[in-house]
């Protein structure tokens, strides 16, 4: 049976969670800002009509002219997962299989599904209706089809949202038109390359010997082509796989100048890592921690980093023990500290024996506590309980000002209804 | 190690063992993880004859049908709003509960839209 995919999205994914429960927004330029504040990363259309661009950081654009009805908001993350989560629960009870690809994308195997344009603009039609989030829905017979044909229906607004790349023939008319960096896989740098030796659109690359492809794009490259083609390589992946590392890093706030509140963000960053490790049933073998100061900002730059291997753990005392050994190791001076980030490696299941001739690895006691700690905050909220290693005010996490209230996760933050 | 419920005694067997049902789960009963719920708090006394009161949590659904006469949750004016569904001939109108306010009829503009209905309340400390 020929296979069939499609790729829904939520436009402006951010913008439109704040939306969904802010009715003052509705139809005004809105943009979501980075952590801390720092640059866009979510833009409504009205927004990118005031020319504020992708990744423009926030103390500039704001002060521009045509910026001054923006209406600017600081990044929610919790409401943005859970309203991830309802589109996702919204999908799953409609189609077969869904593969949440990012937190606002969704492959869904449509494959045998009987008149896909009527069930796909009913998909549409209910995340509007029952999670308030706009989407574009694009598919064809492989992954690489639905995520160009969902490029299409978002930059086509005549297509109300809608756009089907099932038939080859008019598959060839739009890989006429489209630059070759509209696919799924090419980024800027091999697209830079291959407009060097001619190839501009779609079409261009597939008029390529296969060799040729090989040699330009490798392998990845021949099974992309292969996937334009309507020939399916890549499927729907209903999990995403066991990680083999996990990262916890951020830029700082305000600079770090004193080794104490380094060590503390550095604790702060791994006891989250232990929570997720814990949650997985994982404990990681090896650590990476690394420091830096703004590559922007005037001073002495100063960047390092560190790594060792250690008694496989998931339990956050000995992992933040682990962590200041490195930041030791590293920590100079005299610099402004701007990001820190810690990288857990050679993750394994926690049932394999460890190092045998260390500690005990996961000790009943550790394990007891650490169940302990993790209920407590799962009931009470983040940070119920932790440990004092993580300093009790995080004068690092930095702004945040504009941020909406965690409308669907939080009971006194659920949004406030006038009775007239 | 799981919580005892009735069920795993050490000495004696539970006669029980077979029917513990746990506690009643108030989530569960008002439907919370399905994704067309949310919960709203209402502010303002328009609807106490209504038996809505300030302070009351509203569960809200978007996946109701219409139905005349129920309360659902409505964008006037820039503002979530508590209203009255009603239908004549013309089609579906919002009545406000501030006595004097006209209703407003139910259009597909992004000002006068229907959030969501009213479908449940939850009163804490009463």
């Amino acid at each position: 049976m020929t296979k069939l995919f499609a790729l829904i999205d939520g436009n402006a994914f951010y913008c439109s969670c704040e939306r969904a429960f802010d009715p003052r927004l509705h139809n005004k330029p809105v943009v979501v800002l980075s952590g801390n504040d720092g640059c866009a990363i979510a833009r409504t259309n009205e927004a990118k009509a005031c020319g504020v661009a992708m990744g423009e950081p926030w103390h500039l654009a704001r002060k521009r002219p045509e910026c001054r009805d923006v209406i600017w908001r600081s990044s929610n993350f919790a409401l943005y997962a859970d309203m991830s989560r309802r589109v996702s629960q919204i999908l799953q009870e409609r189609v077969p299989a869904v593969e949440p690809y990012s937190i606002d994308e969704f492959f869904l195997d449509l494959t045998g599904i009987a008149d896909v344009p009527s069930v796909c603009a009913a998909l549409r039609e209910d995340v509007w209706r029952l999670a308030r989030i706009p989407t574009c829905v694009g598919w064809g017979p492989t992954k690489t089809l639905a995520k160009l044909a969902n490029h299409i229906a978002k930059t086509h607004p005549e297509f109300a949202g809608l756009c089907d790349l099932s038939d080859p023939a008019q598959r060839m008319t739009w890989f006429a038109r489209l630059p070759v960096e509209s696919v799924w896989g090419i980024g800027r740098k091999q697209a830079e390359r291959l407009q060097g030796e001619g190839v501009h659109t779609i079409a261009d690359l597939m008029a390529l010997e296969t060799g040729k492809i090989r040699k330009r794009l490798s392998v990845t490259g021949v099974r992309l082509v292969a996937e334009l083609n309507g020939v399916s390589n890549l499927d729907l992946q209903e999990c995403a796989a066991p990680r083999h590392a996990m990262t916890a890093s951020r830029s700082f706030g305000q600079s770090i100048h004193d080794r104490e509140s380094l060590q503390a963000a550095v604790a702060s960053f791994v006891s989250r890592l232990g929570e997720s490790l814990r949650a997985e049933g994982r404990v990681a073998a090896h650590m990476m921690v690394f420091i830096r100061t703004s590559p922007f900002k005037q001073g002495p730059r100063y960047a390092n980093q560190a790594t060792m291997t250690m008694t496989p753990t998931s339990d956050t005392r000995d992992l933040i023990r682990q962590a200041w050994r490195l930041v030791h190791n590293i920590w100079r001076d005299g610099y402004a500290y701007d990001k820190a980030g810690v990288i857990l490696s050679d993750i394994r299941s926690s049932g394999v024996q460890g190092d045998l001739w260390g500690d005990t690895v996961l000790s009943p006691r550790s394990e007891a506590l650490m169940a302990a700690m993790d209920q407590m905050n799962a009931r009470y909220g983040r940070k119920a309980v932790y440990l004092l290693a993580t300093g009790i005010d995080e004068p690092w996490r930095g702004r945040s000002a504009l941020r909406s209230p965690s409308y669907t996760t939080v009971l006194r933050d659920i949004p406030l209804v006038r009775s007239g | 190690m799981t919580a005892y419920k009735g069920d795993r005694t050490t000495g004696f067997a539970s006669p029980a063992a077979e029917a513990c049902d746990g506690p009643v789960d108030l989530s569960a009963v008002l439907d919370l993880a399905r994704p067309q719920r949310y919960l709203m708090r209402v502010t303002g006394q328009s609807l106490e004859s209504r038996g809505v009161r300030d302070g009351d949590i509203v569960i809200v659904d978007t996946a109701l049908p219409l139905q005349a006469g129920r309360l659902v949750i409505a964008c006037l004016n820039e503002t979530l709003t508590l209203a009255t569904l009603t239908r004549d001939q013309k089609g579906w109108w919002l009545q406000a509960a501030t006595p004097g306010v006209p209703p407003r009829q139910l259009s597909s503009q992004e000002e006068i839209m229907l959030w969501g209905i009213v479908d449940g309340l939850v009163r804490l400390d009463p």
